[in-house]
């Protein structure tokens, strides 16, 4: 077995044997699930003249579960490095494992797997809800609503766009966990980063900063990968939003892997 | 031979004092331990910096396009609606004025003229707000001191003054009820009656600067009809407006006064307002805008009046009323920060417990003092009043710094209110942020030690706290509003503004910075939750095993 085989499966194994990750996974595809069909079961054709004047963008609304399921994967990412520094196994870990960047890597690949089939699961059965609920609330195939599929771009792309949105909050939890080597510190900076900017943005008037917020601020740029609909009314496009995310994402990770290189454990 | 006995070993004894276990001690052992974290100093003083920091980002920018310039000013400062149908006449000093309203009805009812503009709501009939009533005006211009004695058909007999206060009489529906409204210098008295000789008090009210000759006379309004439609995900304002016609009677007027009414309307519709935000909340709303209503209607919604045999027939349209669909919610803007202290208080409240599990030092505290609910106690007093001590001076620091700048931006009355700490409500919201502050650490804390793990209680903690607000304008409104009553998130009603009036019809709202508890209840809310989950705690500490 290669070096970074050995590396993936020792991290693998501290992750799965830890209940929390489980736990959490779980609470991830639970939140998204609830949230979605509450979501869902509120929208109706009411304000839908005509199927093609809809605005209703069913498909984003059955998947707004990823505002609360976001935080339990980026508890999970933080606290797969954020553990090991409470209890001092970082310190054997690093005897084992001296090249300490490939850790880290190895640490985001099995904390992506996990976070990615967890939140593959949440997007599947939210979208499979909505399929079966919205038909109650008038968005019928009869009416010129047929159900939404993945076989379609922009829902293929939202669903997919979510699972992804998911990961890469998560890497961002696990690099301000090597930042900052404190789960307290790691998980109050991920929260702050996601849920200040939808706070911020209620209560500036101005339009062009609250421009700027969605374009720029990591949860509001990422989520627009959900849209579906109304596609040249959102800041920023979906994919480059996505990868305004990303490059959080990525910035966390790389100063993560500098703070774990430099620093003593 | 002889044996001695050798000197018995004296054990040893201290000769220090016993040390004492009073509860004193213990809350200084607590507060020891905390400042002697040298990372949760340095996480308070980040709180402070940051919080003061996010106050001035959100008040970095100036009101956009939300200042309205046609906004008209009541004699609080604030905006204010002011359009009616008047038959007037001067009256000089003190007097009285008395009339029955026979009766009120939609004043668009009946001709057929046209047709709902709001959606959904075809089937309407008055708005549960028309007005018909008695008014003392300083003149017919817009926007000046008034007391007024006035029916509705939703909220029954309401003694208003000055835009912006109201004192509620009885539940009569306007059918033959009496109103009577005496000047006495600059205080005005309200009566009602079911029949013209048997008479209640509304109230006595003071409207200082009203000059001695006023108008006085019969006033009809019929407010904007407002819906809102709340759903996941959508959100729907619509206004539009209405007219009513009431019928008064038995109209007497005692003073220095002549008898030639003149009947006018007050004021001109200009445009219906909708808040001009069409993007400003979380999930992808939109908001129906009603059509301007073309000319004619605006000019029919002047109304009319007539008199005839002692009977006055008026219909009018409009409002006499605080004006909150223009403007924002500046006092909020002006403690965002908390948002990011708040974060932090959940982290350092759950941390002064849970790391103490985590290094095993709860072994050494319980055995150092072995009655476990008071070193729970101890350390909720610690945490509370630290962090009210940090919250306090960084929450009002950041206000008036992000009052003043606003103010320099463009954010000015009558749009705007002027919020200060010298002043009521700006005060109340910055010593009220601070105390829900402390008490979310004291909750972290609680959450903390039922729990024993940092990751759940902190996470736990911001979600319940933030998550309402972030997504409350998804559910649907009653939803939110008992979120609102019941959860800890009622604690943020301490940022209530002064926009939000009940004697209007509009949803109280988080979004239009309106909640449902008044901030002293918001704030007991939070506090029983505290209260609650720290007994939890207290009866888990004492229970289990450490």
């Amino acid at each position: 077995m290669t070096a970074a085989g050995r590396a993936l499966r020792a991290e693998w194994t501290k992750l799965r044997t830890v209940p929390s990750t489980w736990w959490l996974a779980g609470t991830a595809i639970a939140l998204m699930v609830i949230v979605g069909a509450g979501t869902v079961s509120g929208v109706s054709t009411d304000h839908c003249p005509t199927p093609a004047g809809c605005h209703e963008d069913t498909v984003k609304l059955s998947l707004t579960g990823i505002w609360l399921g976001q935080a339990a994967a980026a508890v999970l990412g933080a606290l797969a490095l954020s553990s090991e520094y409470g209890t001092g196994t970082i310190r054997a870990t690093l005897t084992a494992m001296p090249r300490r960047p490939g850790v880290l890597a190895a640490k985001a690949v099995v904390v992506a797997a996990v976070v990615a089939l967890a939140g593959a699961a949440g997007v599947a059965i939210s979208l499979l809800t909505a399929r079966l609920m919205l038909p109650g609330n008038g968005f019928t195939r009869a009416a010129g609503y047929p159900p939404a599929s993945l076989a379609d771009g922009p829902t293929l792309r939202a669903a997919v766009g979510t699972v992804l949105v998911l990961v890469l909050v998560a890497l961002i939890g696990l690099g301000l966990a090597a930042i900052l080597r404190d789960t307290a510190a790691a998980l109050t900076a991920a929260l702050a980063l996601l849920y200040l900017a939808p706070l911020l943005r209620t209560v500036i008037p101005d339009d062009r900063w609250v421009h700027r917020l969605d374009r720029y601020a990591p949860m509001p740029a990422g989520l627009s990968v959900q849209a579906t609909k109304n596609l040249a009314q959102l800041a920023i496009g979906p994919w480059p939003g996505l990868g305004v995310l990303a490059a959080y994402a990525g910035a966390a990770l790389v100063a993560g892997a500098v703070v774990l290189r430099v620093r003593d454990v | 031979m002889r044996t001695e006995t050798p000197p018995t070993p004296t054990p040893y004894r201290s000769s220090l004092p016993p040390g004492r276990d009073g509860f004193l001690q213990l809350l200084r052992a607590e507060l020891t331990k905390f400042r002697s974290v040298r990372r949760w100093l340095i996480g308070l003083a980040a709180a402070a910096l940051v919080s003061v920091t996010l106050t001035m980002l959100a008040s970095n920018s100036g009101p956009g396009n939300n200042q309205a310039p046609d906004a008209l000013a009541g004699p609080g400062g604030g905006a204010v609606q002011d359009r009616f149908r008047f038959v007037h006449q001067p009256l000089t000093g003190d007097g009285e004025i008395v009339a029955r309203v026979v009766s009120m009805a939609d004043g668009s009812g009946g001709s057929g003229e046209r047709e709902s503009t709001v959606p959904g709501d075809e089937d309407h009939g008055i708005v549960a707000w028309a007005k018909a009533g008695v008014l003392i005006k300083d003149g017919t211009k817009q926007g000046s001191r008034y007391a007024a004695l006035m029916v509705t058909p939703g909220h029954g007999v309401r003694l208003q003054h000055n835009y912006t206060e109201d004192l509620a009489g009885s539940d009569a529906a306007p059918k033959n009820r009496w109103l009577k409204l005496v000047r006495k210098g600059t205080g005005f008295t309200g009566y009602e009656s079911a029949d013209g000789s048997d008479w209640t008090k509304v109230g006595t009210v003071t409207v200082a600067g009203l000059p001695r000759t006023a108008e006085v006379g019969l006033f009809v309004a019929s407010s904007d009809r407002y819906t809102v439609e709340r759903s996941f995900g959508t959100l729907s304002e619509g206004v539009g407006p209405s007219k009513a016609t009431g019928v008064f009677d038995h109209v007497t007027l005692n003073g220095a006064a002549s008898d030639a009414w003149t009947g006018e309307p007050i004021g001109e519709l200009s445009l219906p307002k909708v808040p001009d935000r069409p993007d400003d909340r979380p999930l992808d709303e939109q908001e129906n805008r009603e059509e301007l209503p073309p000319r004619q209607e605006i000019e029919d919604l002047k109304g009319s009046d007539r008199e005839s045999g002692g009977v006055f027939t008026v219909t009018g349209s409009g409002d006499i009323a605080p004006d909150a669909f223009v403007g924002g919610d500046n006092l909020t803007q002006g403690l965002a920060g908390s948002w990011v202290a708040l974060m932090v208080f959940a982290a350092l409240g759950t941390l002064f417990i849970t790391s103490e599990y985590r290094r095993g030092m709860i072994r050494t505290t319980l055995t150092a003092t072995p009655r476990r609910g008071r070193v729970l106690v101890a350390k909720a007093l610690v945490i509370g009043a630290v962090s009210f001590a940090v919250a306090l001076p960084a929450t009002a620091l950041g206000f008036a710094w992000a009052q003043q700048r606003m103010q320099d931006h463009g954010y000015v009355p009558p749009v705007y209110l002027e919020y200060s700490l010298a002043h009521g409500t700006g005060l109340r919201a910055v010593i009220g942020t601070s105390a829900m502050l402390a008490l979310v650490a004291v909750l972290a804390l609680a959450a903390g030690a039922v729990l024993r793990h940092s990751a759940g209680a902190i996470t736990g903690v911001i979600l319940l706290m933030l998550a309402p607000l972030i997504l409350g304008g998804a559910l649907p409104l009653g939803a939110t509003q008992w979120l609102f009553r019941l959860t800890p998130v009622a604690a943020f009603s301490v940022q209530r503004s002064g926009m939000y009036y009940p004697q209007m019809e509009r949803p109280c709202m988080p979004e239009n910075a309106c909640y449902p508890l008044a901030p002293a209840g918001g704030l007991g809310v939070l506090l029983l939750w505290a209260a609650a989950l720290l007994a939890l705690a207290v009866w888990r500490l004492r229970k289990s095993d450490v």
